[in-house]
Order: C-alpha cells, then sequence, then structure tokens
C-alpha cells in the first residue's frame, strides 16, 4: 500500500472514521516490514492490539474451569432454626371442625384473627422471615437450574457432590 | 442445563472475557478471578441462561461490572504491567534485542491504555483488539451507538497524542 | 344511632382490609384452626426493625444482607405461614387441589427423589402486578404452606438468596 493511501486511512482511523475491513488493513501494515519512517512512531499501538489479541486464559485456570462448579451448598441452617422457631408459636385457636368440602369461601369470608400468630419477639419474626425467603429462593433457584432429577443425575454421572 | 451444556455455552467466549477483565484490571490473576466469578454467576443461572439472546454480549457486561467492581473494591490497580503480555508477534521476533525492544514499546502502550478512563479502555479493547462492530460494542457495554463512537473517537485521540509525544520527546 | 353508624363504617373498613385476600383466608381456614397446624403470620411491620436488630447479638446478617432482606420485605403486606408434620403428603395433595388455578398460577414444581415436592405459585392482580406468591411443600416429614402478599420483586428474592448463600460458605 503507497505512503499516502495508508496516512490517509491512518487519520480516518484516529478520526474513528475506519471501518473493521480497513482497521484490518491497517493492522497488517503495521505489522510488516516496511513502515514509513514518520509512522513509525504508531507502531506500538498495533504491534500491541496485536499482541493483546492473542492473550488467553492461563493452562491452570482452563483445567480449574473445566472441572464443574459446585454449587456452593447452602447451609440448612436457617431452614432448620425456622422449624425449630415455627415449633414453639403454638397455635392459639380452638379446634375446629374439619371441612372436607372443596368450597371457595371466597376472600371475604375471611374472620381469622391473624394478629395472634404474630410471633412474640420481632427477632423471632425476623428470623421466621428470613427462613421462609431462604425456603422460597431455594426453590426458585432450583427450578430455575433445572428438574431436579436432572440435577441427581449429572451429579452422579460426574461424581460430583 | 447441566454442566456439559453450559461449557459448551461458556467455553468459547471465556478468552474474551479474560482479555477484557484483563485490560481492565491489569493483572493476569486478578482477570482470571474475575472470569471465575462470572462463570460461577452464569452458572447459578442455570436455566436463565438459555433465555438470553446474546449470551456474549451478557457475558462482557458482566465481566466488565465485575472488573470495575473488583477495582472499587480496594484492589488497587498497577500502574505498570507486571507481567509482559507475552511473545509479540511482529516480524522483528527473530532478532532477540529487536524483540526486547519491541516489547518495552508495549509496556508503555499498554500503560497509556491504563491511563484511559474504564470506558474508553473497553471500547478500544473490543474494537480494536477483539475486531466487535459498533453494534456489538452498544451491546455489550450498555452504551448508545453515539457514545461508541464518541468513546472510540476521544480514547484513540489520547493514544495518538500519547504517542506522538513519546515520539517527540522520547519518553 | 350515630354509634351505629360508626361501627357499621368500622366494619366497611375491616372488612375492606380482609379483602386483600391471600391463598390461606381463601382456601385454608380449616388449617389455621385445626390444632395440628402450627400457624404463624408476620406482619409487614416488622420489617422496620430488621435495622435495629441487625446490630444486637442473636441475628447474624451482614449489611449487604440486611439490605437484601430489606429490599425484599418492604415490598411484603404480610407473610403468613401454615406447617405441620401430620400426614404431610394427604394435605399437600389437598391443598393443591383446592387452590382455584384460574387465579394461582405454576411458577416452579420440583419433584425430588426421595418424593417430596415444592411448588411455588403466583397470583397477579388485573394489571398483571405481583399480589401473592404461594409456596408449598412437603417431604416425609412436613407440609407446609407459604403466603407471601405483596407485590415481591423476584429478581430481588434471587438477590437475598445470593446474600445468604455467601454467609454460609
Amino acid at each position: 500500500m503507497d505512503y499516502n493511501t495508508i496516512k490517509a486511512l491512518l487519520d480516518k482511523y484516529f478520526e474513528g472514521e475506519t471501518s473493521l475491513a480497513k482497521e484490518q488493513q491497517l493492522q497488517e501494515y503495521f505489522q510488516g516490514e516496511h513502515i514509513a519512517e514518520d509512522l513509525r512512531q504508531y507502531q506500538p499501538l498495533f504491534g500491541y492490539f496485536q499482541n493483546a489479541k492473542q492473550q488467553v486464559t492461563s493452562e491452570a485456570f482452563d483445567q480449574r474451569m473445566s472441572q464443574p462448579i459446585s454449587k456452593p451448598k447452602r447451609s440448612l441452617r436457617l431452614v432448620y432454626r425456622w422449624a425449630a422457631a415455627a415449633a414453639v408459636v403454638l397455635m392459639l385457636g380452638a379446634g375446629w371442625v374439619f371441612n372436607q368440602q372443596v368450597e371457595d369461601p371466597g376472600p371475604t369470608a375471611s374472620a381469622i384473627d391473624w394478629s395472634k400468630y404474630e410471633p412474640a419477639t420481632e427477632e423471632e419474626a425476623i428470623e421466621l422471615a428470613r427462613g421462609a425467603f431462604l425456603k422460597t429462593s431455594t426453590a426458585m433457584y432450583k427450578g430455575l437450574s433445572t428438574a431436579a432429577q436432572e440435577v441427581e443425575n449429572v451429579k452422579k454421572i460426574m461424581d460430583w457432590e | 442445563m447441566n454442566w456439559m451444556e453450559f461449557q459448551e455455552q461458556i467455553w468459547p467466549i471465556k478468552d474474551r472475557l479474560f482479555r477484557l477483565a484483563y485490560c481492565l484490571v491489569n493483572d493476569r490473576a486478578e482477570a482470571e478471578d474475575v472470569v471465575q466469578e462470572v462463570m460461577i454467576k452464569l452458572w447459578k443461572q442455570g436455566q436463565g441462561l438459555l433465555s438470553i439472546n446474546n449470551l456474549e454480549a451478557w457475558c462482557l457486561r458482566l465481566t466488565k461490572n465485575q472488573a470495575l467492581d473488583k477495582l472499587k473494591g480496594g484492589y488497587r490497580k498497577r500502574k505498570a504491567p507486571l507481567e509482559h503480555m507475552g511473545e509479540p508477534s511482529t516480524a522483528a521476533n527473530s532478532n532477540p534485542d529487536l524483540k526486547a525492544e519491541q516489547q518495552d514499546l508495549y509496556d508503555q502502550v499498554q500503560q497509556m491504555m491504563q491511563r484511559l478512563p474504564a470506558d474508553y479502555q473497553s471500547v478500544v479493547q473490543l474494537r480494536d483488539i477483539e475486531g466487535m462492530t459498533y453494534q456489538e460494542i452498544a451491546d455489550a457495554l450498555d452504551m448508545s451507538l453515539a457514545q461508541v463512537k464518541t468513546n472510540l473517537f476521544r480514547a484513540r485521540k489520547k493514544l495518538r497524542e500519547a504517542l506522538e509525544k513519546r515520539n517527540a520527546y522520547g519518553l | 344511632m350515630k354509634r351505629l353508624m360508626w361501627s357499621s363504617l368500622l366494619l366497611l373498613f375491616t372488612w375492606g382490609l380482609s379483602a386483600q385476600a391471600n391463598a390461606i383466608d381463601s382456601y385454608f381456614q380449616e388449617y389455621v384452626e385445626d390444632e395440628q397446624f402450627t400457624v404463624v403470620y408476620i406482619s409487614p411491620r416488622v420489617i422496620r426493625f430488621v435495622d435495629d436488630l441487625t446490630s444486637k447479638d442473636g441475628i447474624e446478617m451482614d449489611d449487604e444482607e440486611a439490605q437484601a432482606f430489606i429490599d425484599v420485605a418492604s415490598d411484603m403486606r404480610g407473610l403468613r405461614i401454615l406447617s405441620t408434620d401430620v400426614n404431610p403428603t394427604k394435605y399437600y395433595e389437598e391443598a393443591i387441589s383446592k387452590i382455584d388455578t384460574k387465579l394461582y398460577e405454576t411458577l416452579i414444581t420440583i419433584r425430588d427423589r426421595d418424593g417430596s415436592r415444592t411448588e411455588l405459585l403466583l397470583r397477579e392482580n388485573t394489571d398483571g402486578k405481583l399480589e401473592e406468591l404461594l409456596f408449598l411443600s412437603h417431604g416425609d416429614e412436613e407440609f407446609t404452606l407459604m403466603s407471601f402478599v405483596g407485590d415481591l420483586d423476584l429478581n430481588k428474592v434471587i438477590k437475598l438468596a445470593d446474600e445468604m448463600e455467601d454467609d454460609n460458605k
């Protein structure tokens, strides 16, 4: 490529007006041995680009990553705490004749006084709420990841737990 | 999604993610950390991954954010590269003296890059190193096309100035 | 006469409140009154205490988790939990059959190898906003039914799970 063409191309490049194809031409020019004297100062930039293109993750990283990332196991601690806490909040209501009929009583039929089921302390309430959210989010994770069955199968096949 | 499927999706783009992270944090090990964190996040997304239209753009964005978080979170970016990028591949390769000299020049450019704001760096990285289109860059960095072009223009201008200054003063 | 008017107004008012439906009021009143069930109600009021409490002993929550928790919980207008260890499978099946599938849409169903099942259901209002998230699960040991009322943001729930998980690593 003659000097004038390349000079014009380089100016366009610095103006941010070159296409990918033209940028490729510049790259090739600056990789060659015949670089015009006054353009040589720009060579390191293109050399750097060329060099940076070839950077890849290390072998150790690839090895590490080709092992399944075990999903961090969520501790069940909170769930158990939740269950224990729930157990102490005893039901206060009296027995009620069990009604097997599947009739929609409608929301307006509500006669439940929920306030009497509130935990005694705020701490307990928050722990309970936390446990409840944890259960729910765990289910969401599980559900979103895949059918539980499939996870089991994969674990088994890959011998990863 | 199982592990195999996950790998198939991620493996082809991991080096590109790594290079973006590397250009931002300027440290190989830290960059690999960033990519690893991104991969773990993705793996946790599970089935959700399959519904992402443009996985690569999405991953690049995650990588950039993760890298910036790292910089914010106390990790001090090195001003000068600790290690060279690796083998420069130019016609000058055969001559060891020339090679060392060339390596030095690349290190200087790398430092110039490090002085640019993160948005400039990312745009140059994706355009000049990854060869992506403006639209692809806009998608990946969550910018408008105009922003991509402006950032690229300004970044190149700064690089040009730095190169010319270096030349003029022999810095 | 005046007093009568006031009390009927009050009645109307409370009626309005309870019309803010949740599945438990709608379908599971008898469970609430069944002595075999543990019943818990957590009002949104509690959430206000999170900030104070996390600084005390007893609740291990870091700032990020507390924030994620507040984020989720601030959208919540009530949490109701029912659980029993008596006949969990029977109650689960009964509960599932009671829920009006025209109102509740299944979000997630999980069937584990050990036979336990979990179901997440959503109810939206006419504007497409989330009104209630319903969680049902049973294993050998326990049947649990939870109703979160409010416009919960599922992304925030996932975020909270992330934070909790980080702590438990």
